[in-house]
């Protein structure tokens, strides 16, 4: 089955493109109100910064210019929410027991857990071939 | 930067563990109506999807047979997304389908990059399941 992993960095590309447009989604939501939320638009200092934060790694993340600069703050940023929102039970609106603090399946933080580590994983693998970094220097970022 | 590709299958590990144990939850929560259960959760196809979610989730977690259980657990949740979240919106964001795409893309990036070295796979086959050359 080796030979599967002739493919997996273009399926790492692929991926990398459809998380860092989800991801960028998140800030859409809260800077533009594009795509349309209920929650409307963010107000408070910490909403514009996550905002703010989620727009541009997620492009850059998506499009891999500076992918792993632009991962590592998503990763951190990600785990941050996950620490302060859902950890703390300010998602299920009530005060956690020990079990829902660490199933994220129960305080409805699996969303930033999958995203940190994925961005964490970036770090560590680069921006892949099919990337603008890979465009712009070939030999100083190439996976050799 | 470079440098930090040493360490990417350690990360990929890591990451294949979280989200093989997370998977495995929504298998516990469709078959065993665990952490609350899920509406409709008796019908046989969720049920299938409970099995392949549950045993394919811990498979993936311990890296036992990890690009088999990835490609099947791919297919399902990327069924599950077309079938239940698709037709609300054109936005993962606003279906609430984001995390049936996550697992259905990084478990096919699984399948394709296969079970890295810490995993069942590499212990039992240390020469075949080797990490891959395009990856170091």
């Amino acid at each position: 089955m080796a030979w599967l992993n002739r493919y997996a960095d273009a399926i790492y590309c692929i991926v990398r493109l459809t998380i860092g447009l989800m991801f960028a989604c998140h800030g859409g939501q809260k800077i533009f109100g594009f795509p349309p939320s209920e929650r409307g638009l963010a107000t408070n200092p910490t909403g514009l910064t996550v905002g703010w934060i989620e727009l541009s790694c997620g492009f850059l993340i998506g499009f891999g210019l500076l992918t792993r600069l632009a991962a590592f703050i998503a990763s951190g940023e990600m785990a941050v929410a996950y620490f302060l929102t859902s950890f703390s039970g300010k998602v299920i609106g009530h005060a956690p027991t020990a079990l829902e603090r660490f199933l994220p399946i129960l305080n409805k933080g699996e969303l930033p857990v999958l995203f940190c580590f994925i961005f964490f994983f970036t770090v560590f693998y680069g921006p892949g071939r099919w990337s603008i970094d890979a465009l712009m220097g070939k030999r100083s970022t190439s996976l050799s | 930067m470079n440098s930090l590709n040493r360490f990417t299958d350690p990360a990929y590990c890591l990451m294949r563990l979280i989200f093989g144990l997370n998977f495995a939850s929504h298998g516990g929560q469709l078959l065993f109506g665990m952490f609350g259960g899920m509406p409709g959760s008796n019908s046989p196809l969720l049920q299938l999807c409970g099995w392949i979610c549950l045993v394919g989730g811990f498979l993936i977690a311990f890296g036992l047979l990890t690009r088999l259980a990835a490609f099947v657990s791919s297919g399902t949740m990327a069924v599950a997304y077309f079938m239940v979240h698709a037709p609300h919106n054109f936005f993962p964001i606003a279906n609430q389908g984001e995390r049936a795409v996550f697992y259905s893309w990084v478990f096919l990036f699984i399948f394709f990059y296969g079970p890295g070295r810490w995993s069942i796979d590499a212990m039992i086959g240390k020469g075949k399941a080797a990490p891959p050359a395009s990856a170091t």
